[in-house]
């Protein structure tokens, strides 16, 4: 796997298990504050995970967004940046479910390029390599695309939920074997690359839930559609091919614009 | 008239042994593969030469192919006129031709290496005729150079045996056995006393930069290691199940000498392909170790061959990425993520305590391709 991205995949890798460690400790984590709504809240340990990511992936003198750190906007524009997750699921976290995730992604001309993602709990990591390879726990991973009728779907919900939302849901869940709120996008999304689920979706989902697990689905096989919302915010579609042209065609009604 | 007869998978077992079990006046041989440079030399020279060893010398036999097709034009062979399907593609290529296993009827025969295969073959085509086997041999996938300026198909097998689970018809020298009978005398032997301690003798003997089995085999560090595996497993073996000791002595002197045995070239890069797989929780390196464990037998030399495992470069390979994966993790991730080791066992322990002074072990064992010494 000789290229040229080797050395960051490393110490994507590295960065990202280390982080993991924080969480095995089993150290006292505290509710700090809320962001927004109840569910948006920031723990002593999403603080810690943050700060740890940060100063490992400084070193590689790339910009960094975080979701626990104030950026200036400008690092939008930049050509590369990575995108940082210290704690998908925080919620999941704090009240002992196990999907949450640690999660580091790459953008490179408005593209995810690399991730790497940690379900600590589940004892699972899952990474990229700019060949077009993604690995769980080192093993070469292929999505197969599978019909929606025979599909599990994950999905990402909003804090409200509108009418709209929730319609749309219902009409998934029946297409499918189901529909899934799991409270963590880049699990959702991994688990999506393994075939865990055939599918997932979400709304203005926020790009630090996805930028790492999009770059691994992507390499996985998966079809994935993008609509940017703002420079933060996106829709997403990803998963096989039959699944997320009939998510796109019954979710007609919510997403305006193009799918990239 | 002849019945025709699809070996998906045209190496080693595929090409080298099972043309000399199966009764060539009754089977035409179509050949499946993914190596175009194999499948062009088939197609050309419609035949080719395998050598079995007996008795210290090569016995020729002329093989007859009636086609070769690329992986990728299964679905042009004429699924009525077959009468067997043999698999030895490797377990991560199964996916790839599941679509073709769900159209044929015929009895499926896996020689994977593997049991679990067969569960998983049979509960995704549906089709009950689907039996595991087990090839007690080995088969080099190429020859020494004499006989490859001869022809470059040429392949050298042992006088081996087949093992198949009872239930299909298949004319040749092979052997029927009852399920459990199979799995449970075969098989063990076969992952324990074969597989453990030969891909020991491959990971060592690519740290010197050996071609073949049998060189690595007249390094005296490297014969004590495998050795030293093969009696970890022989006690744990006979500590563990109600086998004949006998037999497993027999089995283990038997493999022992097959590994010496100047005459097989036995490829270290075929041996030694995959890691990751071969570092499988339940398998022939971890699966071995915790077996001795478990049987209170200590695995020292089994933990070297884990380690030499570890260090495998081959960037050709499939799991070459083996090497990002030990420089990016510290041991405590690499045993619970990779090796599916739980935080606190044994073995994690083990592993933790000993890697790096085995390390330093091969790694001298590299620079200086140290002898007799130890």
């Amino acid at each position: 796997m000789k290229n040229t991205n080797d050395n960051l995949i490393k110490k994507l890798i590295k960065i990202t298990l280390e982080a993991s460690k924080i969480i095995s400790d089993k150290k006292q984590n505290d509710v700090l504050y809320s962001k927004g709504s109840k569910r948006e809240i920031v723990t002593n340990h999403d603080l810690e995970i943050n700060k740890f990511l940060i100063k490992g992936l400084k070193k590689t003198k790339i910009p960094i967004l975080s979701e626990e750190k104030k950026t200036s906007n400008l690092i939008y524009n930049k050509k590369i940046f990575w995108v940082i997750d210290p704690i998908d699921g925080t919620v999941n976290y704090i009240n002992n479910s196990p999907n949450f995730a640690i999660s580091i992604g790459l953008v490179n001309n408005k593209k995810f390029t690399l991730g790497c993602v940690c379900l600590p709990a589940h004892s699972q990591f899952y990474f990229n390599t700019n060949n077009e390879k993604s690995y769980l726990n080192g093993n070469l991973i292929k999505h197969e695309h599978k019909k929606i009728s025979n599909s599990l779907i994950g999905v990402s919900l909003n804090s409200f939920l509108s009418d709209k939302e929730m319609m749309l849901f219902k009409k998934i869940n029946n297409l499918s074997l189901g529909c899934l709120r799991t409270g963590s996008t880049s699990m959702n999304i991994c688990w999506t690359a393994i075939n865990r689920f055939q599918a997932s979706y979400g709304f203005n989902v926020k790009i630090w839930d996805v930028a790492g697990a999009l770059a691994i689905a992507r390499s996985s096989g998966c079809k994935i559609l993008i609509k940017q919302n703002s420079d933060k915010t996106l829709n997403f579609i990803v998963g096989s091919n039959n699944a997320v042209k009939e998510i796109l065609k019954q979710s007609k009604k919510f997403i305006y614009g193009k799918y990239n | 008239m002849k019945r025709n007869i699809v070996i998906i998978g045209a190496g080693a077992i595929g090409r080298g042994y099972l043309p000399i079990v199966l009764d060539n006046n009754k089977y035409n041989f179509f050949f499946i593969d993914q190596n175009r440079k194999i499948l062009g030399l088939l197609k050309k020279k419609k035949y080719y030469f395998t050598y079995i060893i007996k008795n210290n010398s090569y016995i020729k036999k002329k093989i007859l192919i009636k086609s070769a097709l690329h992986i990728n034009q299964l679905d042009q062979l004429k699924i009525k006129d077959l009468s067997l399907c043999f698999l030895c593609i490797g377990p991560r290529n199964i996916k790839n031709i599941i679509f073709f296993l769900k159209k044929i009827n015929t009895p499926i025969i896996v020689c994977e290496n593997d049991p679990e295969t067969v569960h998983e073959i049979k509960k995704i085509i549906k089709n009950k005729k689907v039996f595991f086997a087990v090839p007690d041999v080995i088969t080099s996938n190429t020859s020494p150079k004499k006989l490859l300026k001869k022809d470059k198909l040429s392949i050298v097998s042992e006088d081996g045996e087949l093992f198949v689970e009872k239930g299909p018809k298949i004319f040749g020298q092979i052997k029927f056995l009852q399920k459990k009978d199979l799995l449970k005398i075969q098989w063990t032997a076969k992952l324990y006393l074969h597989n453990t301690p030969h891909c020991i003798a491959a990971y060592l003997g690519s740290i010197i930069n050996v071609k073949y089995i049998h060189e690595a085999m007249q390094n005296e560090f490297i014969r004590k290691i495998v050795e030293g595996s093969m009696n970890e497993m022989l006690k744990s073996l006979k500590l563990n199940w109600d086998i004949s000791h006998n037999f497993l002595e027999w089995y283990a002197q038997k493999e022992i000498s097959r590994f010496k045995n100047i005459l097989l070239f036995d490829p270290i890069s075929r041996v030694a392909r995959e890691p990751l797989r071969k570092l499988e929780i339940n398998g022939r390196l971890i699966g071995a170790a915790q077996l001795c464990l478990y049987n209170g037998v200590f695995p020292n030399n089994i933990l070297k061959g884990i380690v030499s495992a570890f260090m495998f470069e081959n960037h050709n390979d499939t799991d070459n990425h083996i090497e990002l994966l030990q420089n990016s993790m510290c041991p405590e991730q690499f045993n619970k993520y990779i090796l599916g080791l739980r935080s606190g066992e044994p073995l994690d322990l083990l592993l933790k305590d000993r890697l790096n002074q085995i390390r330093k072990e091969l790694i001298l064992l590299k620079k200086f391709k140290i002898n007799e010494k130890y």
